[in-house]
């Protein structure tokens, strides 16, 4: 337990600034577009007028994942930089070696790091998220007409599960490319499942379409099941959870998960 | 004395380089152990290859069980110090350290205390602000709080001024050694660490020339002195080694040798390090 404690901790301490930047910047775009609206009010005193004044309940629910949504970007962005490093990076500052001379399993360790550089800063996602849906649900008190904070809770929670799931397939991925690749992880697993992409389509071309291959980028995006944006009217756990492609996922997850350890430990060996 | 390592056919190849061959080697408990080669010889390959952090052949045992069969805790009792200072230059010292505390089952907390207290070790500093002298110096500070039973030195002090490399050792001697530990160190700065030395290995294109207490070592040699015109009978001791100056030629000859009116001298490590590579 000590040893798991030191490990979430010590990799929280490499990497402070990659979880926290997300927030700052998300912070500086909320103070921007606050700037920006006051002027507006002062200048063009606008009628506000929340979405769906006419059912805030809905409209706080489908707004905080709206909201939610947009923030999900930049904390994935971020997730990725930071899973595409995950195995290489002390290989890249020449500290392998005081790490694997640590009397700790590597599947613990790569585990904590799995952990923390793919769902690490999806805490403080949910946090913003929080804060934001406190803020709003509040506004709405003046601005429609009621004060509901579970259905902006409820908008916030959708959005952060539909940011795990994006997490959990793209940052798998990106955390098996670290095993294989010591630099660039990101670029080159992308060309690569690029080339592969494109020899499919060459073998399709070449048989004259009669038979089909299977098209990569389409699978794996198809493994987070649906995003929602079709259908944000309604969103609701149903929708964003109630997708059995999500298993796919999870089992493709594992697999990524099993096999960067296992490469990272057979090639921890190429010192 | 009981063998703690013990090493029968170690051979190491990176591609088509054969960097170590067929090694046989057994290190004794409570012994300071000195690696000694020249640059490229093979030391640092074999360091990497007793803890397991490089593919060869053959086998290795500490403790008289197969490294195979260790897994990492190993390291409760074999510690390594890489031959530049590998810590985490994201880390600060006080997280470094917290974070070898806390990893480590066998941290000794009032060992480490006394330690860090008496070092004047920066801790709020980010490990990569500090000079190599005091990264190394941290670095065996956490080793040595690990209180493990091997300590596996690779080229420790390299770039480190006299003040720290003195500082190194004595720290080394003072909180480590004793009649149950064992020290390995890589060098190939054999004056710098000779005097503390019990045995000596010497490697040379990955192959072992000689494995043999200082002492016994110092006994098989000697340094035989005797003036220019005299040279041939000296020779026909053959020397492995020779030098001419002031009128008087030096030959390093192995065995006690009787040659009337010559001096002769206890020879250095380096001296006998220097003749036994370079035959």
């Amino acid at each position: 337990m000590n040893q798991i404690k030191t490990l979430l901790l010590t990799e929280y301490q490499k990497r402070k600034s990659s979880y926290w930047w997300p927030v700052w910047i998300i912070a500086g775009l909320t103070l921007l577009s606050l700037i920006a609206a006051l002027v507006a009010w002062i200048i063009e005193s606008p009628n506000i007028v929340m979405y769906g004044s006419d059912g805030s309940r809905e409209g706080l629910r489908i707004g905080m994942y709206g909201v939610m949504f947009s923030f999900s970007m930049v904390f994935a962005l971020f997730m990725a930089l930071s899973a595409q490093s995950s195995l290489n990076r002390e290989k890249q500052l020449g500290s392998d070696l005081f790490f694997r001379s640590q009397p700790v399993c590597t599947w613990k360790v790569t585990a904590i790091k799995y952990l923390m550089h793919i769902f690490g800063s999806s805490l403080l996602l949910l946090g913003v998220g929080i804060i934001f849906a406190i803020i709003l649900s509040i506004v709405s008190v003046f601005f429609a007409d009621g004060f509901y904070l579970g259905q902006a809770l409820y908008g916030t929670f959708l959005g952060w599960l539909t940011y795990l799931k994006v997490a959990l397939v793209f940052g798998s991925m990106f955390f098996f490319f670290s095993a294989v690749f010591k630099n660039n992880a990101l670029i080159l697993g992308l060309a690569g499942l690029g080339i592969l992409e494109g020899l499919f389509a060459i073998i399709e071309a070449i048989f004259r379409h009669n038979i089909s291959m299977p098209n990569i980028f389409e699978s794996i995006v198809s493994m987070i099941g649906t995003i929602g944006l079709d259908e944000i009217e309604e969103i609701n756990m149903s929708i964003v959870m109630g997708d059995y492609r999500i298993l796919f996922g999870l089992l493709f997850a594992g697999l990524c998960y099993v096999g960067a350890t296992m490469i990272y430990k057979y090639r921890a060996k190429d010192v | 004395m009981e063998n703690v390592i013990n090493i029968n056919g170690l051979t190491k190849d990176y591609k088509q380089v054969r960097a170590l061959e067929d090694i046989d080697l057994q290190i004794p408990r409570g012994r300071i152990v000195g690696l000694l080669g020249k640059n490229g010889a093979g030391k640092s390959t074999l360091l990497k290859c007793l803890l397991d952090f490089l593919h060869y052949e053959g086998d290795v045992a500490f403790f008289g069980k197969s490294l195979k069969e260790w897994n990492y805790d190993l390291h409760t009792r074999v510690a390594f110090i890489p031959d530049v200072s590998g810590l985490d230059p994201r880390l600060t010292v006080q997280q470094t350290i917290d974070y070898a505390a806390g990893i480590n089952p066998s941290w000794n907390y009032d060992k480490a205390e006394r330690l860090f207290a008496k070092s004047e070790l920066p801790r709020d500093q980010k490990v990569k602000t500090l000079s190599k002298g005091m990264k190394t110096k941290l670095y065996l500070m956490l080793t040595l709080a690990k209180d493990v039973d091997i300590l596996l030195l690779d080229e420790p002090t390299l770039g480190l001024d006299i003040v720290f490399r003195k500082e190194f050792y004595d720290l080394l001697l003072g909180e480590f050694f004793d009649d149950n530990k064992t020290v390995i160190i890589s060098t190939h700065q054999v004056a710098e660490v000779e005097n503390i030395l019990q045995d000596v290995v010497f490697i040379d294109h990955g192959k072992i020339k000689l494995h043999q207490p200082v002492d016994k070592l110092k006994n098989d040699w000697s340094i035989v002195e005797v003036s220019s015109d005299r040279e041939q009978d000296l020779m026909a001791f053959n020397p492995k080694a020779t030098s001419r100056s002031l009128g008087k030629v030096r030959g390093l000859v192995q065995g006690n040798i009787k040659l009337s009116g010559a001096t002769t001298a206890i020879p250095s490590v380096s001296d006998i390090f220097v003749a036994v590579v370079n035959q």
